[in-house]
């Protein structure tokens, strides 16, 4: 089983850091991982329906849980939720445990069409069987990789056990927090400086960052090609002609607040634009919401939302994806 | 397959001789045997009566002697085309294929249009991935032999696993002509795995499969078709499935090292890439992953020398390019970290721009 393990969000954090305390566990990557049964999703819906061919698939809540139903043929399996990875933003996907392994639960909740759909690379499997079409059977490797970026910090007991603390919380990027709190703790906080990654160059950020989004060098050399890419955003960024790996004007965190998630409008990137683009050559089509054209959103087949293409440039109708 | 037994008759052959043939001929090759080895001690230097002892150990399967036979024979009279032959086919069946496809070319030169040693030959270049060859060396045959089940089983593995769909479906069409084979289902599945259509080409494979469990290459395809919808443990299976009917194979070898990489296990990992590359001498893939091992091991400056060497080798190899731009970066040497990566945005649009559906531009949205 996974178990969860008691979260105490900046429990020697929040006293220097109060803003940061108070706004962060709000956010998609504070909300990445959560049990099943606390998915605001699973919570609203007595019941999820998704049916392709032979099979379907139901998803209802019973006794203060989600229970997976797959059906084909006649023939159901039925398994609780265990947990929710993702916060939803984009979309839900569940794992739950089957003769003692984990699965990636077949389908996925997206809430822009507020259902179920194939999770994603489930479309292209083979669900001839209740077995075949319970979902994706996710081996130690796989497992420790998907909660590894999930969460703060898991101890795997076993392969079928593991405490995780849910989320992303500051010691996932502030690898030394904890001997930072502690050192501060002790009136001593030169022994231990945390650092700034709010200030930190692309390339600085990268190696934080990478941990859990694919780097330029794991898309540039694996994939995947074509509009898929559009999520891998160190990928797209790199690809801009005003990318320099050594600009901080350029990096993550000018544009991202990771501790805080307050919905942006278009113009209020303009001023990170205008950081490079103030002189020069102006725009002749607009003055405000560059990103609307030089940054913009693309759908990837099947996930059910349009994420924003970091790859900027001047966009020309007809013009290939840039890949 | 083909089978090259070379019974040559000496000038005046004496008794012991005459009998050891009397029992090859006859299938009786246990009882053959130690009497071309008599009469090789009166006459060593009979290259024929050599090249018959090597057949008879081939066919008792003892073919690292077959193979010093042969050679012995060819030492002797180097243009026996029969011996040269079977030389080459001693080293296939070892599964020694680089060695193998050496010995058949040399036996082309000395055996002109010869359609056994032509199709082995082809099927070396396809074990050992050089596709286009293996094509150039089939081509002529399609319109000798159209309905030719091993030519086109042949020719649509390699017409597909160089990306000509179209030319390999048609060659699949005649295949199909003949009704239902594990052969036909298995160019089919290759096909699909070839359109990313990862749910068909498992079903025509695994039925590939039941009409003939031991088919080459079909389980490491069930491995290939596993590994793409992320079912990694099945897909290991596959590939040992593969290995032990031909402990040789390629794909199965390289593809247990991607999954030894996965799992983290770097040794192991690279105990198969060196497997895969003494299949596939010089095989860029394996090169290219050793030295991704090397990289992530620590050993910069050993993967840079390999990846540099990749990259002069093939300058369109983008991965290998990827990767040196990332060695540069971690060496502070930006200037070239930024060459390489230009580099790699320039093969990836030329890439892009081959392909027949380029993705459009995405609609803006407000």
């Amino acid at each position: 089983m996974i178990a969860p393990v008691l979260f105490l969000f900046a429990a020697g954090c929040q006293s220097c850091h109060p803003n940061e305390a108070r706004t962060q566990p709000d956010t998609p990557m504070a909300q990445t991982l959560q049990a099943a049964g606390k998915s605001t999703f699973l919570q609203k819906s007595t019941e999820l329906k998704f049916s392709a061919g032979d099979v379907s698939y139901r998803i209802h809540r019973e006794a203060g849980g989600a229970i997976y139903t797959v059906t084909v043929q006649g023939t159901s399996v039925s398994e609780p939720l265990i947990w929710a990875f993702g916060s939803g933003y984009t979309g839900q996907t569940y794992v739950f445990q089957h003769d003692g392994s984990f699965y990636e639960a077949a389908v996925s909740y997206f809430p822009s069409i507020q259902g179920l759909d194939w999770t994603p690379g489930h479309a292209a499997r083979l669900h001839r069987t209740v077995e075949e079409a319970l979902g994706r059977k996710l081996d130690a490797v796989e497992g420790r990789r998907c909660i590894g970026c999930h969460s703060t910090s898991a101890t795997w007991s076993s392969s079928s056990h593991v405490e995780v603390e849910p989320g992303v919380a500051c010691e996932r990027c502030h690898r030394n927090a904890p001997a930072h709190a502690a050192a501060i703790a002790k009136g001593d906080a030169r022994s231990a400086p945390i650092a700034k990654l709010g200030s930190a160059t692309p390339d600085e950020l990268a190696e934080v960052c990478t941990q859990c989004h694919p780097s330029w060098s794991e898309i540039a050399a694996d994939g995947p090609r074509g509009v898929p890419n559009v999520r891998h955003q160190f990928y797209r960024l790199a690809g801009s002609r005003c990318y320099n790996a050594d600009d901080k004007r350029i990096a993550c965190t000018v544009c991202h607040d990771v501790h805080t998630h307050t919905a942006k409008t278009a113009a209020s990137y303009d001023s990170k634009c205008l950081a490079c683009h103030a002189a020069g050559k102006t725009c002749p089509t607009a003055k405000s919401d560059c990103i609307t054209c030089h940054m913009p959103k693309t759908e990837i087949p099947g996930l059910h939302y349009q994420y924003t293409d970091h790859w900027i440039r001047v966009v020309r109708q007809g013009n290939p994806y840039p890949d | 397959m083909l089978v090259l037994a070379v019974l040559a008759t000496a000038q005046q052959p004496d008794e012991t001789l005459r009998k050891a043939i009397t029992l090859h001929q006859a299938g009786d090759f246990t009882a053959a045997i130690p009497l071309y080895r008599t009469y090789l001690k009166v006459h060593p230097n009979s290259p024929e009566v050599l090249s018959n002892l090597g057949a008879a150990l081939a066919h008792q399967g003892e073919y690292a002697e077959a193979i010093a036979d042969y050679a012995q024979a060819l030492k002797l009279q180097p243009s026996n085309p029969q011996a040269r032959a079977n030389l080459a086919l001693a080293y296939y069946k070892t599964g020694d294929i680089p060695q193998a496809r050496t010995e058949f070319e040399k036996a082309r030169q000395l055996m002109p249009s010869n359609q056994q040693v032509e199709f082995l030959l082809a099927d070396c270049e396809i074990r050992l991935g050089d596709n286009k060859s293996a094509i150039a060396i089939l081509t002529p045959w399609e319109s000798k032999l159209p309905d030719d089940q091993g030519l086109n089983y042949l020719l649509g593995t390699a017409l597909l696993a160089d990306g000509q769909t179209e030319r390999g479906s048609q060659v699949i069409d005649r295949v199909l002509r003949h009704g239902e084979s594990a052969e036909a289902r298995l160019l089919m599945g290759t096909q699909k795995l070839n359109v990313r259509d990862y749910a068909g080409a498992r079903t025509e494979i695994e039925e590939a499969i039941k009409l003939n469990p031991k088919l080459p290459e079909a389980h490491a395809s069930l491995g290939l078709a596993l590994m793409s919808v992320g079912d990694y443990e099945n897909a290991s299976r596959s590939f040992h499935d593969e290995l032990a009917i031909d402990p040789q194979n390629y794909t199965a070898t390289f593809q247990l090292g991607v999954l030894a990489a996965r799992d983290l296990h770097p040794e192991e990992a690279r105990s198969w890439y060196e497997h895969s590359l003494k299949e596939r001498p010089g095989d860029l893939n394996s090169r290219y992953e050793l030295a991704r091992l090397d990289l992530a091991a620590g050993k910069v400056d050993q993967a840079r020398v390999a990846l540099e060497q990749l990259v002069k080798e093939v300058p369109s190899f983008i991965a290998a390019h990827v990767n040196l731009a990332t060695i540069y970066y971690r060496l502070k040497r930006k200037e070239d970290g930024d060459r390489e990566r230009e580099i790699v945005r320039k093969l990836t649009a030329e890439a892009q721009a081959k392909e027949p559906a380029a993705s459009p531009s995405p609609a803006r949205v407000k």
